[in-house]
Order: structure tokens, then C-alpha cells, then sequence
């Protein structure tokens, strides 16, 4: 299976809401600074540009501790087809794995009963 | 409204709160970690928490949300419903329009917080379940466009204008994906927290201690 159609079709915004995303088509307002959780980043955004694919996020070292290994931070995740499908493969494993526990046991949680 | 909801249905909402417990330290009993927390509680509601105009008045958006989970969970926890109308207040005052327009993991935080609220809100004030889970949904819907196949095979961006893949974000998303499938049934949203579980695990962010390394540039590689 390919990853067009993978997982987020249903609920994606407009899908069975109506609510979608506006984008700023004008204006002028700056964000100089935003704090998020422990990382500091700065922007400096014409909001009127938004839109391109520019990555303004830009990361000031680590706040946070650095806990852990660090051996992967050089490296680059694969995004090749073969590690969509390997991603698809173990999506549709597990997935199969629920409907089978589903089968057999029921509501795998704890569905809201007027959904049937 | 986006879902069916109705008020029968509201009544027999069954999700059923974590089972969490209290493992204190051996040292001090229960009642004392008890009345620390419903102290904790008191100076947070009753210091950083405006009734009347349902916020947290020095507090930014996504940690407003997050203490108004922590509060859910604190009366799940203990059964003091004292603070409902608080929450209420806070539904209602909510910075929704500005929430919209912010990244995704303000967002799902949101998403969060009312899925606890329906959770707690079914065992205490059932009429509150639809609209609680009404926020949820609406704000999973939006989070949901964080969902970016483009590079890196997949994961969660941090928001429109950053594109970096984002740990925290990714992570957001599968837990709210499991509460959403939870509250609604709907197998596309546990294909969603499978589909984000299984990349957040060959994503190279999960280190050899358990923890994540935040996050991944355009290329696929580690920003730190």
C-alpha cells in the first residue's frame, strides 16, 4: 500500500467538518520572539509571506538538558519509498492486529455507544 | 455540530478514566501528598486563575490549557468538583480564535484537556460531554493538517510556517489520535496514532535512554 490515503484521510480539516485553515494574505505583524516549551526560537516573519516553504524555526541549542544519546544527531532519517513502505507495512500489521482483536473481543476501548 | 452528539448519549459516555495511583514516597503518608496537591490546587486557582475572565491571566494559551488539564485530572483525581465551574469559565473563554491560527501542538494540547474534560464531565456534569468533545474534535481536525508525508516519510510538522519535524508534536498526536479513537470509534483516527507511534519509532529521534531528541530539519536531519 502506498501512503496516499494512509491514515489521515477521515480527519483531515474539511473532511467532515467545515472548518479549514485561513492563511494571513496581508499585513504586517511581527512575532520577534516566541517561547515554546523549553526551546527558544527565534522569528522574525513578515506575515504576508507566509506560505512559502521557507523554515523560519531556528533552534538556539539545547534547553532542555540533552538527556540521552546523541550518536543519531548527525545523522538523516531515510525518507526513501522503501521506509514508507516498511512504515506501511508495520501500520497495516498492527492495524490488522486490531480488527482482529476487535473481532474478537469487542469494542477494543470504549466507544461511544451511539456510534455503533 | 460535528458529531451526533444528543443528550441521551451524553448520559451513557463510558470512557473510562486512567488508572493512575498515587506512589508516594514511603516516608509521608498519602494524606499529606493530599493535602499538598489540594494545596497546590488552591493557590493555582485561586492566584493565577480569573473567574471571571476564565483564564490564567499570566499564562500564554498552550500552558492555560494545560493547567486546566492538570485541574481536570486533579479532580478526577481526588472527586473535588469544587473548581467545575472554573472549567467552565475556562470552555467558555477560551482563546479559540487565536488557538486556530497557532502551531500545532498548541492546538493539540487543546485537544487534550477536553477529551479529560468529556471524560470527568461524564461522570459529573453529563450535559458537558458534547461540548467538551465538540472542542476536542474541532481542534483535532486542525492539528491534524501537521500531518506531512513530504519528507522524513512522515511525523508532525511543529506548525504551518515551521516545518521542521517536531518531537513534542508527533508525540501530541499519537496520544490525542488514541483519545480520539477512544471518545468517537472512528478507525481512521487509531490508523492515525498507529501510523504516528510507528514513525515516531523509526523516526532515529527515540535515543537509548527512551527519550526523544527533538526533532528533524527539511532534510531528515537532527536540528540539534
Amino acid at each position: 500500500m502506498g501512503d496516499a490515503g494512509r491514515g489521515l484521510s477521515r480527519s483531515q480539516p474539511g473532511s467532515r467538518a467545515t472548518l479549514k485553515i485561513v492563511g494571513c494574505r496581508s499585513g504586517s505583524l511581527k512575532i520577534t520572539e516566541l517561547i515554546f516549551g523549553c526551546h527558544q526560537l527565534d522569528f522574525l516573519e513578515d506575515m504576508g509571506q507566509i506560505g512559502e516553504t521557507r523554515d523560519l524555526a531556528r533552534k538556539s541549542g539545547c534547553g532542555c538538558g540533552c538527556k540521552g544519546g546523541t550518536k543519531n544527531w548527525d545523522a538523516s532519517v531515510s525518507s526513501s519509498p522503501e521506509f514508507v513502505q516498511e512504515l506501511d507495512a508495520e501500520v497495516d500489521r498492527l492495524m490488522q492486529s486490531a480488527r482482529e482483536l476487535k473481532s474478537q473481543r469487542g469494542r477494543l476501548y470504549y466507544a461511544l455507544p451511539f456510534l455503533g | 455540530m460535528l458529531y451526533p452528539f444528543s443528550a441521551d448519549s451524553r448520559q451513557s459516555f463510558d470512557i473510562l478514566p486512567p488508572r493512575r495511583e498515587f506512589d508516594p514516597p514511603k516516608t509521608a503518608p498519602v494524606s499529606v501528598h493530599l493535602t499538598r496537591l489540594q494545596s497546590l490546587v488552591r493557590v493555582q486557582q485561586s492566584l493565577f486563575f480569573n473567574p471571571e475572565s476564565g483564564s490564567f491571566p499570566t499564562a500564554i494559551d498552550w500552558t492555560s490549557t494545560v493547567l486546566a488539564t492538570h485541574l481536570i485530572n486533579y479532580a478526577q483525581q481526588t472527586g473535588d468538583h469544587r473548581y467545575f465551574s472554573h472549567l467552565v469559565a475556562f470552555f467558555h473563554n477560551q482563546n479559540v480564535t487565536g488557538l486556530i491560527r497557532q502551531n500545532y501542538d498548541d492546538q493539540l494540547w487543546v485537544v487534550l484537556t477536553f477529551l479529560r474534560g468529556a471524560v470527568y464531565a461524564a461522570g459529573h456534569e453529563p450535559e458537558w460531554v458534547g461540548p467538551f468533545l465538540e472542542r476536542a474534535a474541532v481542534f483535532y481536525d486542525l492539528a491534524s493538517a501537521g500531518w506531512d508525508k513530504r519528507t522524513c516519510g512522515g511525523g508532525m510538522v511543529w506548525g504551518r510556517w515551521a516545518r521542521y519535524k517536531n518531537a513534542v508534536t508527533s508525540e501530541l498526536f499519537v496520544a490525542a489520535s488514541v483519545g480520539m479513537y477512544e471518545a468517537f470509534g472512528d478507525d481512521g483516527m487509531l490508523e492515525n496514532a498507529t501510523l504516528g507511534w510507528v514513525w515516531l519509532k523509526k523516526s532515529g529521534m527515540l535515543n537509548n535512554e527512551g527519550l526523544f531528541n527533538d526533532g528533524l530539519d527539511n532534510e531528515c536531519r537532527f536540528t540539534h
